[in-house]
């Protein structure tokens, strides 16, 4: 095994990504996958605003970075237009489930065959740490300095859980952890090939430390994981069917 | 009128000496502006913050040349280069930012003080507290403000962190101490440094990447062994890098794994 | 070959076709809704066609984009509170000079409006978004305008990489009148190919596109800008296009671009026959400006009218191209969201001339 994927730009190192990101984790294991399925020169990686801009030349892989919300639609119509490509949306909560949500639910409805990978840190990370969609119950952020309330905000979106009442049937929905190694890079792997094989729209959502927002160090950041998977359930929410 | 820029890596703390020389300044009933000047990442990347202390208003908050210019990194000194003139104090530290770096401003720099405040800082005060030696050196050239005030803002910016007051209070100190003394004075900065980057033996390699490295020590908290704990050695951004005990280890691969910046390669022999 | 009779927004979507267009995404607003309508019949004719109908205009706009990346000739259309969207990708085409092709159909405005009519997206459409109007902007004044510059604005974006516009208004989308519908190279008219700007065909190994338009600070922002800025005015010469009728000997020139020169023109013919001094200068192209030809043709007038559906938005365009060039008097009819009328025109001209 490798540290660092083939599909990694080695002259863009070291990345932005701060000390302990669970996104640059994510994007390695992205490129790893990538890496596995031999895709380097097919696929194109479309990033969002936010923490995923630093991406913009993370890969020896031809990218472009969009406006926020926006990594959708625009991988929406390059894969229209070229069809051949594999498209990947890539992006966090805000970009995902609040300014870009229509776009992925309208992707997913049309069934588009693109692969959305979106980083779940239960806040706005670049900005600062605000709360974000998916900000958890009593979480504090520097929005809500009292904790997200209910009454005030609602609850945390379940994305994959959402697309899923309205997927196709060979769509792909998945959430894993950024420090599961394994699980992560198979569940991307699935998402990938299930674009390859035209089945349908895939998406994983992938739960990502961030120690700056969430002020905490190692452990403290592997720990708020454990107490994000109580809201947030892990694994395969919908598996393509044979698509007829 | 106090012209100060302080530049240094996003995450060491530049736009904090900032706040805390415009509250005392305020408090002192001096007139006082900051603004922040700095790109989209949350950590690395260039962090600027300029400064402006006077008795008189202060019109714009940005201005071409710095009296007092503070260095923190190496990134900042090609950023900073501009705002160097022939009255600029430049403050850098002489133990962090590298020689090749700073001789890009020889012949620039007419009068400056050099301050080992890493070394400092991880030999007395912890590393969190290095931009606290800075402030000591800044104040140096800024002693219309009473003390009491700097004390007084170094309180209210840490006021959610109480165990850190006393601590950053002492590093000032140290900083405004040395400024004050002035030893070992040379424009000189940091040699490369041979650090150890391999730790092996006859089955397994573990190698690490101090160019990648940002010290997060996720590997150590992942390692089953606990075989990795936090070394001495300073990575490219001037954190602790681990280190690995190599008969523990036994060469799983999941630091390796979990590593965000691709710094750890273990290989099996 | 004999005319057409077509809708306005029909001849927008031949004009498309005959250019080698094969995307169309976008959203229903009045009055550009049939454009979609068009395309998705045509589609079903020519299965190899792309269409998109997406959640709303920035969808269309960002999708568009990915098209073009792609190396597809691509194009959406709009109006009023959709053009207002719009700016979110035409942003991000700027910043990147992406040939994007948009089609834009005025209709009153602010907010929703009417879905009539206007010249009220001028500023929208020059200087939209958080940009500095590096855009090429075809003022169309009827409907053969439409199919010409459809053509001409897949070429010009295509061969000069800015983000490139039809502003239209929903007079000519709706209108129902004779077109020519050729072939543009039967008539020697070259189109220009598209190329992918991701993914490209030929590229050497291991090198890879990273596009971005996001930059860390100010220095590199403002590189970028100047040397698109640069590269702009080198080009616009080949690109300014305009109408001079009979400014030489006049005494008052009207300036009025799209529909409204149309009955500028109307006016003139009448006030001519009167024996009155009167010519029109219609910039066809708003981005770039027909600066220096406006400049000269002013010269020694009585005074210049400026004609407008809208409180002013095409005269402080025009000011701002001939300031310093003006020691005489600028006349306005100014009509928000309404149509100039030939007599108001005759009138105010007449008014203008005693005194």
């Amino acid at each position: 095994m490798e540290n660092l994927p083939k599909s990694w730009k080695k002259s863009a190192l070291p990345h932005k990504f701060c000390s302990g990101c669970g996104q640059a984790l994510a994007l390695k294991i992205l490129g790893f996958a990538i890496d596995e399925l031999n895709i380097q020169d097919k696929a194109v990686y479309g990033s969002d605003i936010g923490c995923s801009l630093l991406s913009w030349n993370m890969f020896d892989v031809d990218t472009v970075q969009t406006h926020h919300g926006r990594a959708t639609p625009t991988m929406v119509g390059l894969k229209r237009a070229k069809p051949e490509v594999i498209a990947i949306a890539f992006m966090g909560d805000g970009g995902g489930y609040a300014i870009g949500a229509q776009h992925l639910i309208n992707s997913c409805l049309r069934d588009d065959k693109i692969t959305v990978i979106l980083i779940n840190n239960a806040n706005y990370a670049m900005t600062g740490g605000q709360m974000a969609p998916t900000t958890l119950v009593d979480e504090k952020t520097t929005t809500t300095p009292a904790g997200r309330k209910i009454s005030e905000f609602g609850r945390p979106i379940h994305g994959p859980e959402m697309l899923a009442t309205i997927a196709a049937p060979g769509a792909y929905m998945a959430r894993c952890t950024s420090d599961d190694f394994e699980t992560t890079k198979n569940y991307i792997k699935n998402a990938l090939v299930n674009q390859i094989e035209g089945k349908g729209f895939s998406f994983v959502e992938i739960l990502s430390m961030c120690p700056v927002n969430w002020k905490t160090n190692a452990q403290q950041s592997i720990d708020f994981i454990e107490e994000m998977k109580k809201t947030f359930p892990l694994g395969e929410i919908k598996v393509s069917k044979d698509v007829v | 009128m106090k012209k100060i820029l302080i530049a240094g890596e996003g995450g060491q703390g530049a736009q904090s000496i900032a706040e805390i020389l415009a509250l005392a300044a305020h408090k002192a009933d001096l007139k006082t502006s900051y603004i922040p000047n700095f790109g989209v990442e949350q950590r690395g990347g260039v962090s600027l913050a300029f400064v402006q202390i006077s008795n008189d208003p202060i019109n714009y908050p940005k201005f071409d040349r710095a009296d007092i210019l503070l260095i923190m990194c190496n990134r900042a000194v090609s950023v900073v280069k501009e705002f160097i003139g022939e009255n600029t104090l430049v403050i850098f530290d002489g133990s962090f930012v590298s020689d090749d770096k700073l001789q890009e401003l020889q012949g620039v720099v007419k009068s400056y003080l050099s301050l080992p405040a890493k070394n400092i800082a991880q030999e007395k005060f912890g590393l969190k507290s290095t931009n606290m030696l800075f402030l000591g050196a800044i104040y140096h050239e800024v002693l219309e403000i009473p003390k009491e005030m700097i004390s007084t803002a170094i309180n209210e910016k840490f006021a959610a962190y109480p165990e850190f007051q006393q601590n950053n209070k002492k590093a000032f100190e140290a900083g405004l101490q040395y400024a004050t003394s002035k030893p070992d004075q040379q424009f000189k900065g940091r040699q490369k440094q041979e650090v150890k980057t391999v730790y092996e033996d006859d089955q397994k390699s573990w190698e690490r990447f101090p160019q990648y490295c940002k010290g997060c020590m996720l590997c150590a908290v992942r390692c089953p062994k606990n075989a990795i704990t936090m070394g001495k050695d300073l990575n490219f951004l001037g954190t602790q890098m681990p280190e690995v005990d190599i008969e523990k280890c036994i060469a799983c691969g999941k630091c390796m794994e979990i590593c965000p910046d691709g710094a750890i390669k273990l290989e099996k022999h | 070959m004999a005319k057409q009779l077509l809708t306005g927004n029909e001849v927008l979507v031949r004009g498309a076709l005959a250019s080698g267009a094969k995307f169309l995404s976008g959203y229903p607003i009045t009055p550009t809704t049939e454009i979609l309508k068009y395309w998705a019949d045509e589609k079903v004719k020519t299965p190899e066609l792309i269409f998109l109908q997406v959640e709303d205009e920035m969808a269309a706009g960002f999708a568009m984009i990915g098209a073009v990346l792609a190396g597809t000739k691509a194009f959406t259309a709009s109006a009023g509170p959709g053009n207002v969207l719009m700016q979110d990708p035409l942003s991000m085409a700027e910043s990147l000079r992406l040939p994007t092709v948009t089609f834009i159909m005025q209709r009153g405005g602010p907010s929703t409006g009417t879905v009539i009519y206007s010249q009220q997206e001028v500023n929208l459409t020059c200087f939209g978004g958080n940009g500095e109007g590096l855009r090429i902007v075809y003022s169309t004044s009827n409907i053969q305008d439409l199919y010409d510059y459809a053509i001409k604005a897949f070429n010009t974006a295509w061969k000069y990489r800015f983000p490139t516009f039809i502003l239209g208004d929903g007079y000519q989308s709706k209108q129902l009148s004779q077109v020519d519908i050729y072939d543009p190279t039967a008539q020697g008219i070259e189109l220009v190919d598209a190329t992918p700007y991701l993914l490209k065909p030929h590229r050497e190994a291991g090198h890879y596109v990273n596009l971005r338009d996001t930059y860390n600070l100010e220095d590199e922002l403002s590189a970028l800008i100047l040397q698109q800025k640069k590269v702009f005015d080198e080009i616009s010469p080949e690109i300014i296009e305009f109408e001079d009728i009979h400014t030489l000997d006049a005494e008052v020139v009207i300036f009025a671009h799209g529909i409204v020169a149309a009955v500028v023109k109307d006016a003139q013919e009448e006030m001519r026959k009167e024996g009155l001094k009167v010519g029109l200068f219609r910039p066809i192209t708003l981005s770039p400006f027909p600066r220096e030809s406006a400049r000269q043709v002013i010269k020694n007038k009585k005074a210049i009218l400026v004609a407008e559906s809208s409180l002013g938005q095409f005269a402080n365009l025009v000011k701002s191209q001939i300031c310093g060039d003006t020691p005489f008097r600028i006349a306005r009819i100014a009509n928000p969201a309404h149509a100039v009328s030939k007599e108001s025109i005759i009138s105010k001209v007449k008014e203008l001339l005693k005194g």
